[in-house]
Formats: structure tokens, sequence, C-alpha cells
């Protein structure tokens, strides 16, 4: 219950932080925790290489890991790679908690599936981080 | 809005006797203009559905599916008379269930392919349909505690994301920012290099139908595959200097100075996926042809592994390998003899950050009539 009361207190603030109807995505904003904490570690990690507000438009296969040559089963292994890493420093480093009743296995899937998605953008994996991992900077928001 | 989009632009190159097959003589200039003139149209095409599907906050039923549909528009040689011919890739991939706890699995639909409007243009035709029950896992366990404050690492990654996405319009001028250099490498001393190699795992039991991409040849099979790669986030570390699959883009990027040194890329593993398949090919035409459609089984080998190889204006420049490998067991003579017991296909790209890439395939894949061997130059455009 506490979960839920959490999740539509986010959603609230998404909406009033990106001032759109409900459903529409947050706007790419630097001081949204999840879309720059997104930012920073595809940049550490060297998946790309792009300042933050140029970050925003850069499609899943132009991250480092994307290999165009290879096939989908091949390239889900892969990104999978990116998505635990990614995982692991917003659980284990940030000390990130889920905004609803996740566990690893799952959130990993969820941004697994941004991450082998050819039309989705940076942008859109921060959407993702932001729907799956809940920050403390949300609560004093 | 800004996109990147794949052009194949493929040049009239190598037909199945590996002669070359180039039509007319054409400059670099000319064919990039005529080109991307015919992109800028099919471009709004392409765009035009998926940003009507993505725009629609609630899509009718008979759209969603369309959000999980990826269309690419290319350009293919006919091998037998060197024409370009117009047609598309297409990948669909949909997670129809998902663990909803700890245990990690999902449903997977899916479907990949190229078709060419000539179909004899269409250099791999092997299209591929299937449902798939997927488990993975990764040598990383869940976290026993996670609640607390962030940790040192944790909490300077956190000022650093809040203070360096502002501010800054280039690369250059962040990595001039002495505070970022230092919390740049902070990062890779206190973080990356200690950090544990990464094995990542995946299981997969699914039904499938191989076709070409009218149909007129297909053949349905049931199987199980298993996937794995890992993952080495320190350069110094063991599982980056043995990582001999780099060790060509190693000796490349030293020679072109982009490292001082020998240094094997711990990030650069190949992801690996093996698989044994029940194919049953009453409907497979090559095999109808030597009178042999009895169920039988293979196993399948899939590769993949990229590497940077150089650098050009500060960006790096990509090398691509995919490798796909099926072998029947037990094949009988009649299908031994005529070159069907066995399928090879290697595609190697190279990605150029000016947007140009340069591709050779060469081999076969089941269903396809011919082994083939072609050359493309592609180009990457934002519009």
């Amino acid at each position: 219950m506490a979960k839920k009361t959490r999740a539509t207190r986010k959603k609230a603030s998404k909406r009033g932080r990106a001032g759109t109807a409900s459903g529409e995505r947050a706007t790419w904003d630097p001081d949204n925790t999840a879309h720059n904490m997104t930012w920073i570690l595809l940049l550490m990690f060297a998946e790309i290489d792009e300042v933050f507000p140029n970050a925003k438009d850069i499609r899943m296969t132009g991250l480092a890991y994307w290999n165009r040559a290879t096939t989908a089963p091949v390239r889900r292994i892969q990104a999978r790679a990116v998505a635990g890493a990614l995982h692991r420093f917003l659980r284990e480093e940030v000390r990130a908690g889920y905004e609803t009743a996740l566990g690893r296995g799952e959130a990993e899937d969820m941004l697994t599936g941004v991450l082998t998605d050819p039309r989705a953008t940076v942008h859109d994996l921060g959407v993702k981080v932001d729907e799956i991992f809940h920050f403390r900077t949300e609560d004093a928001a | 809005m800004k996109s990147m989009t794949r052009i194949a632009l493929v040049l009239g190159l190598l037909g199945g006797t590996g002669q070359a097959a180039v039509q007319g003589v054409l400059s670099v200039d000319e064919i990039v203009e005529g080109l991307m003139a015919e992109l800028v149209e099919w471009r709004t095409q392409d765009e035009w559905l998926s940003d009507y599907v993505k725009s629609k906050k609630e899509p009718h039923n008979a759209l969603r599916f369309l959000q999980d549909l990826n269309l690419e528009l290319m350009t293919f040689n006919d091998r037998r008379t060197g024409d370009e011919s117009l047609g598309f890739s297409y990948g669909f991939d949909k997670t129809m269930m998902r663990s909803s706890s700890t245990a990690a699995w999902t449903l997977n639909f899916e479907s990949a392919g190229n078709v060419a409007f000539d179909q004899a243009a269409n250099p791999d035709d092997f299209l591929n349909t299937s449902l798939g029950l997927r488990f993975f896992g990764s040598r990383h366990g869940e976290s026993a505690e996670v609640d607390g404050q962030p940790t040192a690492i944790g909490a300077a990654t956190l000022s650093a994301a809040r203070l360096f996405a502002k501010g800054y319009s280039r690369m250059s001028e962040l990595r001039d920012d002495p505070g970022f250099a230092d919390f740049a490498s902070d990062f890779q001393l206190n973080y990356a290099a200690n950090l544990p190699l990464d094995i990542y795992w995946q299981g997969t039991g699914r039904i499938a139908m191989e076709h070409n991409q009218d149909f007129s040849s297909r053949q349905a099979l049931y199987g199980l595959e298993l996937g794995a790669t890992m993952r080495s986030w320190s350069q110094d570390g063991l599982a980056a200097k043995a990582n001999f699959f780099d060790y060509p883009a190693a000796a490349i990027r030293w020679l072109t100075g982009m490292d001082d040194g020998w240094t094997p890329s711990g990030k650069a593993w190949p992801g690996l996926v093996v698989g044994i398949d029940q194919v049953q090919p009453d409907e497979n035409r090559s095999r109808r042809t030597v009178g042999d459609t009895d169920s039988f089984s293979r196993f399948r080998l899939e590769a993949g592994m990229k590497s940077s190889i150089g650098e050009y204006d500060d960006k790096p420049v990509w090398l691509n390998v995919g490798y796909r490998y099926f072998q029947e067991f037990g094949s009988s003579s009649a299908v031994e003899d005529a070159g069907l017991d066995q399928f090879n296909h290697v595609q190697v790209a190279i990605d150029f950050p000016t947007g140009w890439s340069l591709s050779y395939s060469a081999g076969r894949l089941p269903l396809d009539v011919q082994d083939d061997s072609v050359f493309s130059l592609g180009f990457k455009t934002s519009l």
C-alpha cells in the first residue's frame, strides 16, 4: 500500500515538473535525478560521449554496446550487461528504491526492453529509470 | 526532430560468384546526393507511422502492436542485374508476460528479417518468427540491503550528475573542466576498477517458424538455446587482458595510435548464443528438391562482438562483427551433397563517426538459395 502511495506521489510530481497532462513523458530535465543519473552513468560506462542536452536524442543504436552486425538474441544478452551495470549502481551505490514491488530481474528486463529498442532514445531510457527507481531527492522535492 | 537512421546504400557489389558487378561509374557525391533526396522522402514515410503511434497517449488496440515494430528502409542490390531494389528490414519484439517478483523470466514474441521488393535482390532471405519463454540471470545476485544513505561514490555521482548536466554544450568543454576530470578519475579508480567480472546468461525454450520473405519456403522448429556474455569494467584486469577476441581490434588501436599500448578491452567480450533445434522441413523448398523432408536436429551458434579500432575527430570508429553457424546432425548424403547440412554467415561492419559505414557479409543462411558475398556502404543521418 505504501508503495502505491509513493508511486502516486511521483506521478503527480512528474506532471508538475513537465507541466503536461497525465500519460505524457517528462521533459528531459537536468534537475531530474533519474535523467541526469542515466546520462552520467552511460557516460562513465562509455556507452555515450555527449553532454547532457545533446544526449537526449541519441538512439539505442548509437550506444557503444549496440552491434548492428549480430542477431537480436546476442544483442539482448549484451544489452542485459548494460542494464545490469545501471541497475547495480543505482541500487547499491545510490541506494535508490523501487517505485513498485519489483525484483532485480524484472527491473533489469524493463531496462533491457528499452536498450534493445532501436527507436528508443536516451531520453526514453531516462524516463524508464524514473519509472523504475525512487530516489531520495524525490522525497525532498 | 533529431533521429538516427541508417540507410544501407548498397553500391552494386559482389554477387554469389564473388565477381565484381559495379554498375556504371558515379562519384560518391553524386551517389550520396541522389540517395539522400530519396532518403528524405522514405524517412518521412518511415517516421510518420511510428511518430503517430508514439503521439497517441492511448493508441487503439489495433495500433498498439506497432509500438513494438521497428522498420528500417533499405536498398538492396539485385544479384542478377546489379540494379538497386527497395526494401526494408523489420524487427518485432514484444514481451507478452514478465515475472512479477525476483524470479526472472519473460514470454516473448519476436520476428525479424529483411524484405526486398524484388526478392532476388534480398541477400539474406531468411526471416524468423518465434515465441519463447526466456529465463535469465547473472553472477551478480540480488542486493541484500539497499536502503540507507548512498555510498561515497554514489553520493559523488549524484552530485556530479546534477552539476555537470548543466552549462556545457560540447564534450570538449566538459572534459576540460578539472572538476569533471577529477570525478571521472575517481569513478574509474574507486568504482569501475574494483567491480568483479560480470557474467550474464539466459536460457530460452522456443517454437519458431523460419521462412523466406514470400513464405514459399519455410520450416517449423522447436528448441532450446543458451546465451551468455561477460564484461569487465576494469581496463587493467585479467579479464580484459584475456579477451583474445579483441586482440585484432587492440592491435589496430595500437597501430592507429588510439591506444598507447596493448590494451584489449574487457567490455568487448563477445555475446554467444548456442541452441539445439528440432526442425520440421516439410515446406523447405531446397530439401524437397533433394527429396529429404524428414525431421532433423540442428546445432545453432550465434556470436557477436563490437570494439573500437581507432578515432576520428575524437570519436571512436567501431568494428561490428556477427557470425551465425548451423549444423545438422546425422544428415543424409542427399542433403550433404546439396550443401544443405551446414550454413555459415558472417557480417563485419565498420562505423565511422562521420555517419558513413562500410559492411561486408558473406555466406548463406538456411532457406537462402545461394551464397552471397556483399559489400555495402551506408550512411547515418539525422533529420
